[in-house]
């Protein structure tokens, strides 16, 4: 039997969320570790930084991940190959840039470093082997530099 | 005489119907409630589309009606729960989104996404499905797509269709363009966008211009766009129409360049080094994220672990600088060895008569005044000159074989004119000589 913490998000909707799924998020897990479990069952962890139909995604992918160990550190260099993505992370990601752009950020918050690595490589993948007036278009980015 | 026509329910399900021209359209609705109900499908209402045209339950003739053999006729079921139109709840059953909405103008900079306006029961697929009688052609099935994004992403027709209150004025194609009026609600004020789309052999070209800036899209072959590649449609519009334009409207979304940097980082240390200088040259921002030193030592890491193992020591070095030096560096050896395999041949290597070999001569012979030669040469250089010696067949007619080969070389195989076959064995020819 496993607990349920709940979770509340930036716009006030709550979930209730397997404490197993939760613990990927580093975030959480330091909070619980550090306040204790029997605390947590009744108090509602509010996440003022994401949305719930972003915190819905999330959840989403750490339920299907939450089995796998997290990924080695970015700051130790791999391997060049490693850009490739499973294809469950592939469909999970054909999302609008809007949306991955804000799972990025609430992966960053919530510290689960397997889906900021899974993410972070779904951009380098859409950036990867374009000329610089196709980035901009892609991401539609003003150049900023001062013109010659 | 029995009129024919078929029904279409909800844009799925047909079926073909017959009935008398006499007959009400009161027994028309019962008619379909009946078939409707044995097949199983739940709904409270039923209303019948002729056209855009609404059919009322009365005791009017289907002819008077203006049915006639061959008409296709929509039906619209309305779910027994579902409220009467989904459109003018939406508002109402997701009060917390506009109350974000009032949050983020206040105090939170980052505004909600656009994805979420719509909740799963409302996807793009039962939309299409509830406008299928205006959505004819694919065109109209991929503006009415773009509609419904642009509704998610809290546009409202600023002049809505009399007739049609959900879309916008001038919905209708205009010798092959379209003409829509869009207003968005940015940070307390209304802006109005236009979005123009126009037809031309099979690409759709959609423009849309907001506070003086623009931004377009082009669907190349849309006619291949199903309703299975809803989906990818959806992406592609958000991605490279919509959130353009919601940025040329003043909105603040989530965007590339709003990642803080030590996430836009991250990102870039999954890319080659030649995508992360095309990276740095896209933008002001990104080429000062590009310069970043860290970045370098874990691209100089990745690419040359061998190097970076002496060279890790060092706490202060510009490892972009050393990054260059050694690719410069590698590419030089590479070249070296490139070239320091090709080898040279002489055009003309002098003739060595293998048996009568002559002492070796490095070629070119070109005197050096300091080395002596090996052979003393020609004293007089305007003397007879040192013939070569006799060569190994020097004569083909006498090649050691008795002659039974003709007067051809050994070794030579190439097809030859016929009147070299004269001296051969054959018939008119003896011996392979000629006599006469």
């Amino acid at each position: 039997m496993s607990k349920i913490i709940k979770l509340q998000t930036s716009d006030g909707e709550i979930f209730d969320v397997d404490v197993e799924v939760a613990t990927c998020s580093g975030l959480i897990k330091t909070m619980l570790e550090v306040l204790g479990m029997d605390e947590s069952d009744k108090e509602i962890v509010s996440l003022p930084n994401v949305s719930s139909a972003i915190l819905k995604k999330v959840l989403e992918w750490t339920k299907y991940h939450k089995d796998n160990a997290p990924p080695p550190e970015l700051d130790e260099p791999t391997d060049i190959s490693s850009l490739e993505i499973c294809s469950w992370d592939y469909n999970f990601l054909k999302v609008d840039q809007g949306t991955l752009f804000e799972i990025i950020l609430a992966a960053n918050y919530l510290d689960i470093k397997g889906l900021l690595v899974v993410t972070c490589k779904t951009v380098a993948n859409m950036i990867k082997g374009k000329s610089p007036e196709n980035i901009r278009k892609t991401f539609n980015i003003k150049s900023g530099f001062t013109p010659a | 005489m029995n009129v024919h026509f078929k029904v279409r329910v909800g844009g799925g399900y047909r079926f073909s119907l017959k009935v008398k021209p006499s007959d009400t359209l009161e027994s028309l609705y019962t008619n379909l409630n009946v078939h409707l109900r044995k097949n199983q499908i739940q709904f409270s209402e039923a209303e019948i589309l002729l056209g855009t045209t609404k059919l009322q339950n009365t005791d009017q003739s289907i002819s008077d009606a203006g049915i006639v053999s061959g008409d296709l006729l929509f039906v619209n079921l309305i779910a027994s729960e579902a409220p009467p139109n989904k459109w003018e709840e939406q508002p109402k059953s997701q009060g917390h989104s506009s109350e974000s909405t009032d949050k983020e103008s206040t105090s939170y900079s980052r505004p909600s996404p656009i994805e979420y306006a719509w909740s799963p029961e409302q996807s793009i697929e039962q939309r299409l499905e509830k406008y299928a009688h205006i959505a004819e052609t694919s065109a109209d099935k991929i503006a009415l797509i773009l509609h419904f994004i642009l509704r998610d992403a809290k546009f409202e027709p600023a002049t809505p269709d009399p007739e049609n209150r959900e879309l916008p004025n001038n919905w209708a194609w205009r010798n092959g363009v379209k003409n829509l009026l869009y207003a968005v609600n940015v940070d307390g004020s209304t802006v109005s966008c236009r979005i123009v789309m126009t037809e031309m052999l099979g690409t759709l070209f959609i423009n849309g211009g907001a506070n003086a800036e623009t931004c377009s899209c082009a669907i190349k072959h849309y006619r291949r766009y199903t309703t299975g590649s809803i989906c990818d449609l959806t992406i592609l519009f958000k991605s490279n129409f919509v959130i353009p334009l919601l940025h040329a409207c003043g909105c603040r979304l989530p965007h590339l360049s709003s990642l803080p940097p030590e996430l836009l980082l991250k990102i870039v240390a999954n890319l080659d080094i030649k995508s992360a200088l095309c990276f740095s040259t896209a933008s002001k921002l990104f080429y000062g994220i590009i310069r970043d030193n860290k970045l370098w030592k874990y691209y100089f890491a990745r690419d040359y672990p061998k190097v970076f193992e002496k060279l890790k020591e060092e706490l202060e070095r510009d490892w972009l600088e050393t990054y260059k030096s050694e690719t410069v560096e590698r590419r030089r050896q590479r070249e070296t060895r490139k070239r320091a395999l090709v080898v040279w041949v002489p055009e003309n290597p002098p003739f060595v008569d293998p048996w009568n070999p002559r002492p070796r001569v490095p070629y070119p012979v070109v005197p050096d005044p300091g080395v002596p030669l090996p052979f003393i040469p020609n004293p007089d250089p305007h003397g007879p000159e040192i013939l070569p010696g006799p060569a190994p067949f020097p004569n083909p007619e006498n090649d050691g074989l008795a002659g039974r080969l003709g007067g051809h070389v050994p070794g030579d195989l190439l097809p030859r004119r016929r009147h070299d076959f004269r001296g051969m064995a054959g018939p008119g020819n003896f011996g392979g000589r000629n006599f006469f």
